[in-house]
């Protein structure tokens, strides 16, 4: 290149105002997820769709049939929104984990953390990710199995607000996990140990209703509980608790990991010597 | 040096850096950075160069002191010290499957420049490294020269107004770092003010005029290169000659420690009481024609010995 050339001048940041700056920043961050979600969309959406869709047919239709009905709806209507709460848990979860996780190992992360860029602004920007991973394999397979049972949405804005305040509260737990985790495999500790039990004990299955005590107050301290009811209220119109109180635990939660990881981000933890 | 200069691109005051385990990798560091300065930090292996660059960049904690870039804190006002800078690592630090263009988008989004921008800026870079044609293949087909040339031209399409470079041509072929010396000066004409840490001294002898020298971690040098090669006792320099001589024809030059390399120049070393003109006079004496006299890259060498004694 001559160094006579001619080139058009940048805005350059500190001359922008902060927010705008702030603004594209967090929608690089969630392109650059969202281009890396398409690029392997055989490992991230496809698996969840198949597996919701196996669940669906051999524990909705096969054994469901021989169930019969459980608190006024068919068995597969009855799992099928813990299904869905499950692909936005694990999803969002494995996605913020794993790209942390990727970032700093390649050190892709340094380039974002020696930039003007403000830890709302990536915290924002890694739950967008979320969504878009969420949105992508969760639509397909809730048009999918809402279509297998004959499941009509009954409230839509408390269906939005649990699948977006439930891709928070696991994002923001994944980018905790990849913030702390300096090896590959201390990620799927989390996932296997904790989100899979808490996932089977959380009234997926079975309303949790039936069961004998102590295990009938036990999962009520089991947050995913809280979840799967008010989502399953929003779609079937089934619920076994108060939603103002279970919106209330859950969007507590979210803002209590929410400003654990912005603590966290604060101080350098896991990305700073 | 510690006064400290009114908004320099980089002003250190105090600063130290000690390690959980207790390894203190920068003992009370205080230097200023000019505008417009070509900065080499030398320093052999451990002596707190990268401990030192780290914290300037933010990626590491300051344990005690101040840092400020034109002015602006590191540590309290991160976000505008931050932007003022670009940083190229010494390691390749991208996703190696993400495109050549995304790469350069998704750095350029960090500081808030737009794509259809970023690729404007880009383009004649990319164009001069030869890169243009292969923008949308990944990262992982370029060779290890061409990834730091990426990385180089990720840092300008910030326009930015300091540059901290981190061992930007190691391993690399000549022709890539012939390049990438020529962008830099380039980048310094217009105004730039650039840090440059590398174990290349002829790449510092060439490009930079000041030099810092950190050892055990303190600063040991702080000065001009021009200056600091006066002060050398012993001053080294290569010589190139119009037609091809051999070591057995310099032995008359023995008291200059004469001594033919491996490029065809000769290397000669002149004492403080002996002078560079009485020598180029004897060679023309003794008939060799002279095409080019330069201080030889030797001299930094020397220097860096000489203050990490």
């Amino acid at each position: 290149m001559s160094t006579k050339e001619t080139t058009t001048p940048i805005a350059h940041p500190s001359t922008q105002s902060f927010l705008s700056h702030q603004m594209t920043a967090c929608y690089t961050i969630a392109y650059k997820e969202s281009v890396r979600i398409v690029r392997i969309w055989k490992m991230t959406v496809v698996p969840p769709i198949v597996t919701v869709f196996l669940f669906s047919v051999v524990f909705g239709q096969i054994i469901g049939g021989k169930i019969g009905g459980i608190s006024g709806v068919s068995y597969l209507q009855f799992i099928i929104p813990g299904l869905i709460m499950n692909i936005v848990i694990n999803e969002s979860f494995n996605n913020n984990a794993s790209s942390i996780m990727i970032d700093k190992y390649n050190k892709s992360i340094e380039s974002m953390v020696t930039a003007p860029v403000h830890e709302l602004t990536i915290l924002f920007g890694y739950f967008a990710g979320c969504v878009v991973r969420v949105l992508m394999a969760g639509a397909i397979s809730s048009v999918l199995v809402f279509w297998l049972a004959g499941i009509m949405v009954q409230h839509w804005f408390l269906f939005t607000y649990t699948i977006l305040i439930t891709c928070a509260l696991f994002s923001f737990l994944g980018f905790i996990n990849g913030l702390y985790a300096t090896r590959f495999d201390e990620i799927p500790t989390i996932p296997t140990f904790i989100l899979t039990p808490l996932s089977f004990f959380g009234g997926v299955f079975y309303d949790i209703t039936t069961l004998p005590e102590p295990w009938r107050t036990i999962s009520w301290y089991n947050p995913i509980v809280y979840i799967v009811d008010t989502f399953r209220y929003s779609t079937i119109g089934v619920t076994h608790h108060d939603i103002t109180e279970s919106l209330i635990v859950v969007t507590a939660i979210t803002s209590g990991l929410f400003l654990l990881s912005y603590c966290l981000l604060r101080t350098g933890y896991g990305l700073k010597n | 040096m510690e006064q400290t200069v009114i908004d320099a691109p980089i002003s250190v005051s105090k600063v130290s850096k000690t390690y959980k385990d207790g390894f203190r990798a920068v003992k009370n560091v205080s230097f200023d950075i000019r505008k417009g300065d070509f900065t080499v930090l030398l320093g052999l292996n451990g002596a707190g160069k990268t401990s030192l660059i780290s914290m300037i960049t933010g990626l590491n904690k300051i344990s005690s002191g101040v840092i400020q870039i034109f002015g602006d804190d590191i540590t309290r006002s991160p976000y505008r010290a931050k932007s003022h800078m670009a940083i190229m690592p010494q390691e390749i630090n991208f996703n190696l499957f993400s495109k050549i263009s995304d790469v350069l988008i998704f750095h350029g989004g960090y500081y808030g420049i737009s794509p259809e921008k970023v690729m404007q800026r880009a383009r004649p870079l990319l164009k001069k490294a030869r890169l243009l044609k292969k923008i949308d293949q990944p990262v992982s087909s370029l060779s290890g020269g061409m990834k730091r040339m990426l990385m180089l031209i990720r840092c300008l399409i910030q326009n930015p107004k300091l540059l901290i470079l981190d061992e930007p041509t190691a391993n690399l072929d000549i022709e890539i770092r012939k390049t990438i010396w020529e962008i830099l000066r380039a980048e310094h004409k217009k105004g730039m003010t650039t840090v440059l840490t590398t174990h290349n001294l002829e790449e510092a002898q060439l490009l930079c005029t000041n030099v810092l020298i950190l050892h055990h971690g303190e600063i040991v040098l702080d000065r001009s290169i021009e200056d600091a090669i006066q002060s050398l006792e012993e001053k080294f320099y290569s010589v190139s000659f119009e037609s091809k001589i051999t070591q057995k024809q310099l032995h008359g030059f023995s008291s200059y420690h004469a001594e033919m390399r491996e490029d065809g120049k000769a290397s000669f070393c002149i004492r403080s009481d002996q002078d560079i003109g009485h020598l180029i006079y004897k060679l023309h004496l003794a008939g060799h024609k002279i095409a080019h006299v330069a201080p030889s890259s030797h001299q930094l060498e020397q220097l860096l010995h000489q203050a990490t004694l």
